[in-house]
C-alpha cells in the first residue's frame, strides 16, 4: 500500500495550486460571474498544459492518467477557478481515444483554442439537455443510441444563468448537424467510460470546493470572537468542522482509489467512480452549508467568499445528476453486478 | 499510489480465515451469544500458541514483527467474523506496555504468561465519575509498608471476571495536578477485597463493576514510576487507536445484500425495490470510505509518519455511519426485523436485530466520538482547545 503521491504528481499538484492561487483569486472568480468563464485565465491555464494532463505524449499531452487529473480537478475546485477543466480534459481524452478522422483535432483542444465538452445524457432519449460548459464550448461529444457524435452548439445557444455560475447551456442535440465519430458497442463503451471519468473528476472538483469552504470556516472560527473567546473554542462550532474534515478526507481517498483502480483494478472502476461521485455530491453541499453557517450572518452576505462555495457545491453536483441520481445508478449497477456474479 | 495491501497481509487473511473455519464453530458462536464475554479461553489460547498476542511487537523484544498491514488484516478478519477477540487485544496492549514501561520482574515473569495466553488482563480505567475525563479517577492507592492498599471502584471493566489482573489506574497523590498524581497497578482479581459484579449491556456483552476495598498490592505489581501513571496510560491508549468498525461494516453490507436478494413469499426480492438498493448503495459507500480511512492509519504507521487526527477520523466516521446504516436498514426489514436469533422467521437468523442492539456502543467506547472530534479539531484543523 502506498498513499503518497509520486514526485511528478506532487509537482503537477503544486504547479496548478500555485498557478491558481496567483491567477484565480476570488476577485477573478467573482468577475467571471455569472458566466463562470474567464477567457484570459483559460488561455494561460491551457498553456500550462491543463487540458492534456491525461492525454498521452504521443498525442501531444503530458502522458498522465486519471490520478494526475483528479489532483488538478481538486485544485480547480478549491479555487472555484472559472475554467471548464473537467469537461475539456475528459473530452480531450475521449477524442484521443476515439481517434476519428472526423471531429475536433486533438491539437486544437490541447492548446485551448477549441473547447470541447461532453453531453452527458443519451441524446436518443434526451435530445434537449443542459450541457456542462455548453455555454462556452465549440463542440460537444454526444451519444445518440449506438452512435458517438461531435455536435456544434445549436443556433442561438446562450449560457443559462444558474446557481453555480457555471457556463451551462441547454442544447438541442440534432444528429443532422453532427459529425459521426464512431458507432457500435465499442464506441458506446468508450463514451460511457468518459462519463465515468467525468463523474470522477467532478467528484474531485467537489472535494476541492469543500476543502476551500472548510479552510474559510476554520479561519473564521479561529479569528472571530464572541463572548470574549474565538468561536472555534465552542464545540458547537468545532465539532461540525471536525466532521467536515473527516468526511472530506474520506471523499478524497475514495476519489483517489477510483482513479487508481482504472489501471490496477479496472473491473471495479465504474462502481468506484459512481461511489466517489455519489459521496462527494452528498457531502459537498452539506459541508458547504455548515461552513456558511459558521460565518453567521456574514456567511449569508454576498461579500463573503463562502457563499461562492455554497452555490457551486450544490450546483456542480446537481449537473452531474446529484447524489440522489447517482445512488439510483449505483444501486442498479451493484444489483446487476451481484446478479451477474452468481454469488448467492 | 497503490491501494492494495500486498501479498503478506493477504497471506494472513487466508490463514485467519482457515483458522476461523476450523475453530470458530457454530457452537463457539452460540456460547459467545449466550455469555457475551468477548473472550473465549480455548480459542484465545489457540491464537496465542500461534503467536498472535505479541504479533505486532518488534522481533527484538520477542514479538512477531508483523507490520501494520498484517495486523490490520488480522483484526479485520476477526472483527468481520464477530470473533470474541477483545481479550487478545487487551493482552497485546498491556503486554506491550509492560515491555516498554514495566519493571524487569514484570518483563520476566508476567509478559511471557500474557503472551502464551496463560493469563488474561482487563483494562481498569473508567470509574463511575471518570469516563472520558479518565485522569479524574478517584480510586486511591496509598503506601502500606513495602506495598500498597487500594480502595475505590472501577466500571465497564470488561472481562474482569475472567482475568487474572486488572490494569488499574489509581490516584496516588492528591496534592498535584490531576494528571500528575496517577499510578498504574496490576491488581490480581483473586486478591482479598476485590469484588466483581456483572453489568449486562444492550448489545448482549457482559461487562463489570469492580469494587476494591482495602486491596493489598505488592510493589512488584506497580507499572512505571509512582505518579507517572498518565504516561503509562497514554502509551497503552496510543496502541489502540485508529481501529474503528470498517470490518463490521463490510460484514453488514454483505448480510444486507444477501437479505435483499432473497425472494419473499410473494416471490419478490427487496433489492428490486429502488428504495432498498439505494439505501444499500449508501451503506456500501460508507463501508468503502471507512476501509480507506482505516487503511490510511496503517499506512501512516507502516511508513513511520506521525498522525494528525487520522486515527480518530477512522473511528469517528465508521462509528457514525455504522449506527446510521444499521438503523436505516432495520427500517427496511419490516415487522420480522424485530425477531431474535432462534425465533422462527427471524431475518438473517436475527443478525440485524443483534447488530442494531450492539451498534450504539461503537460511538462510545475506544474514545467517545465527542472526544475524537475535539482531537481532530485541534490536531488537524488547528482550532483552539475546545470545551
Amino acid at each position: 500500500m502506498d498513499l503518497s503521491l509520486s514526485d511528478e504528481q506532487r509537482l503537477i499538484q503544486s504547479t496548478f495550486a500555485e498557478f491558481l492561487r496567483r491567477e484565480a483569486p476570488s476577485a477573478v472568480v467573482r468577475a467571471a460571474e455569472p458566466l463562470g468563464f474567464d477567457a484570459s485565465l483559460w488561455a494561460s491555464f491551457a498553456k500550462l498544459g491543463a487540458v492534456g494532463v491525461g492525454v498521452s505524449e504521443a498525442e501531444g499531452g503530458a502522458g498522465g492518467g486519471l490520478l494526475e487529473m483528479v489532483l488538478v480537478a481538486e485544485e480547480v475546485g478549491a479555487r472555484l477557478a472559472p475554467v471548464p477543466f473537467v469537461e475539456t480534459a475528459v473530452a480531450a481524452r475521449l477524442v484521443a481515444d476515439l481517434a476519428s478522422p472526423q471531429g475536433p483535432r486533438i491539437a486544437a483542444l490541447l492548446e485551448g483554442s477549441q473547447l470541447a465538452t461532453l453531453a452527458p445524457w443519451d441524446a436518443a432519449a434526451t435530445p434537449e439537455q443542459l450541457v456542462p460548459a455548453g455555454g462556452v464550448a465549440q463542440v460537444a461529444i454526444a451519444r445518440a443510441g449506438d452512435t458517438v457524435l461531435a455536435v456544434p452548439p445549436p443556433e442561438g445557444t446562450r449560457p443559462a444563468s444558474n446557481l453555480a455560475s457555471a457556463p451551462l447551456a441547454s442544447w438541442r442535440i440534432a444528429a443532422g448537424d453532427a459529425l459521426v465519430l464512431a458507432r457500435g458497442t465499442r464506441a458506446v463503451q468508450r463514451f460511457e467510460r468518459a462519463l465515468d471519468e467525468w463523474r470522477l473528476l467532478t467528484a474531485a472538483a467537489l472535494v476541492g470546493v469543500t476543502r476551500g469552504a472548510l479552510a474559510l470556516a476554520v479561519d473564521y472560527a479561529t479569528h472571530r470572537e464572541q463572548f470574549g473567546v474565538p468561536i472555534g473554542t465552542f464545540q458547537a462550532i468545532s465539532h461540525p468542522l471536525a466532521d467536515a474534515a473527516t468526511w472530506l478526507d474520506g471523499a478524497r481517498l475514495l476519489v483517489q482509489e477510483a482513479a487508481w483502480s482504472a489501471g490496477e483494478e479496472p473491473q471495479r472502476f465504474p462502481e468506484l467512480c459512481a461511489m466517489a461521485f455519489a459521496f462527494a455530491a452528498e457531502i459537498a453541499p452539506r459541508i458547504a452549508e455548515t461552513c456558511l453557517h459558521v460565518h453567521g450572518g456574514y456567511g449569508f452576505s454576498v461579500e463573503y467568499d463562502v457563499q461562492l462555495h455554497y452555490r457551486r457545491a450544490r450546483g456542480w453536483a446537481l449537473v452531474g445528476g446529484g447524489a440522489a441520481g447517482e445512488l439510483r445508478r449505483l444501486g442498479e449497477l451493484q444489483r446487476d453486478n451481484l446478479d451477474a456474479s452468481g454469488v448467492r | 499510489m497503490d491501494f492494495r495491501l500486498g501479498p503478506a497481509p493477504e497471506e494472513v487473511r487466508s490463514q485467519i480465515r482457515a483458522f476461523l473455519r476450523e475453530h470458530y464453530t457454530e457452537e463457539a458462536r452460540e456460547r459467545e451469544r449466550r455469555e457475551g464475554n468477548g473472550h473465549d479461553w480455548e480459542l484465545f489460547r489457540k491464537l496465542a500458541e500461534r503467536g498472535w498476542v505479541s504479533a505486532a511487537w518488534p522481533r527484538e523484544v520477542g514479538g512477531g514483527g508483523r507490520d501494520p498491514y498484517e495486523m490490520l488484516v488480522f483484526q479485520w478478519e476477526l472483527g468481520k467474523a464477530e470473533f470474541p477477540w477483545f481479550g487478545l487485544l487487551n493482552n497485546a496492549l498491556v503486554g506491550r506496555t509492560l515491555l516498554e514501561l514495566g519493571s524487569d520482574w514484570q518483563r520476566r515473569e508476567v509478559v511471557p504468561r500474557i503472551v502464551r495466553g496463560e493469563i488474561l488482563v482487563a483494562l481498569g480505567y473508567s470509574e463511575p465519575m471518570a469516563g472520558s475525563d479518565v485522569a479524574a479517577v478517584q480510586t486511591a492507592a496509598r503506601r502500606d509498608g513495602d506495598g500498597w492498599i487500594v480502595d475505590g471502584q472501577k466500571i465497564f471493566t470488561t472481562q474482569a471476571h475472567l482475568a487474572q489482573y486488572v490494569f488499574t489506574l489509581t490516584r496516588t497523590n492528591r496534592e498535584v495536578a490531576k494528571h500528575k498524581g496517577l499510578t498504574v497497578f496490576l491488581i490480581p482479581t483473586d486478591a482479598p477485597g476485590v469484588e466483581i459484579q456483572p453489568i449486562r449491556t444492550v448489545g448482549g456483552e457482559r461487562t463489570n463493576a469492580v469494587y476494591l476495598s482495602g486491596v493489598r498490592v505488592p510493589d512488584d505489581l506497580r507499572v512505571g514510576e509512582v505518579d507517572a501513571g498518565w504516561k503509562v496510560v497514554r502509551y497503552a491508549l496510543g496502541l489502540e487507536q485508529g481501529v474503528g468498525f470498517a470490518d463490521r461494516m463490510e460484514l453488514f453490507v454483505e448480510r444486507a445484500r444477501a437479505w435483499a436478494r432473497e425472494r419473499n413469499a410473494q416471490g419478490e426480492r427487496p433489492i428490486d425495490d429502488p428504495r432498498v438498493r439505494e439505501r444499500l448503495a449508501r451503506a456500501s459507500i460508507h463501508a468503502e470510505v471507512a476501509k480507506l480511512l482505516r487503511q490510511r492509519v496503517a499506512w501512516l504507521h507502516a511508513t513511520g509518519q506521525s498522525e494528525r487526527g487520522e486515527g480518530p477520523m477512522a473511528k469517528l466516521f465508521s462509528a457514525e455511519m455504522f449506527v446510521e446504516d444499521v438503523s436505516d436498514v432495520m427500517e427496511l426489514l419490516g415487522p420480522a426485523g424485530v425477531l431474535q436469533h432462534g425465533e422462527p422467521g427471524a431475518i438473517a437468523e436475527g443478525y440485524f436485530e443483534e447488530t442494531f442492539r450492539g451498534a450504539p456502543v461503537t460511538r462510545i467506547y475506544g474514545g467517545s466520538n465527542e472526544i475524537l472530534r475535539s482531537q481532530i479539531a485541534e490536531g488537524r484543523l488547528g482550532l483552539p482547545r475546545t470545551r
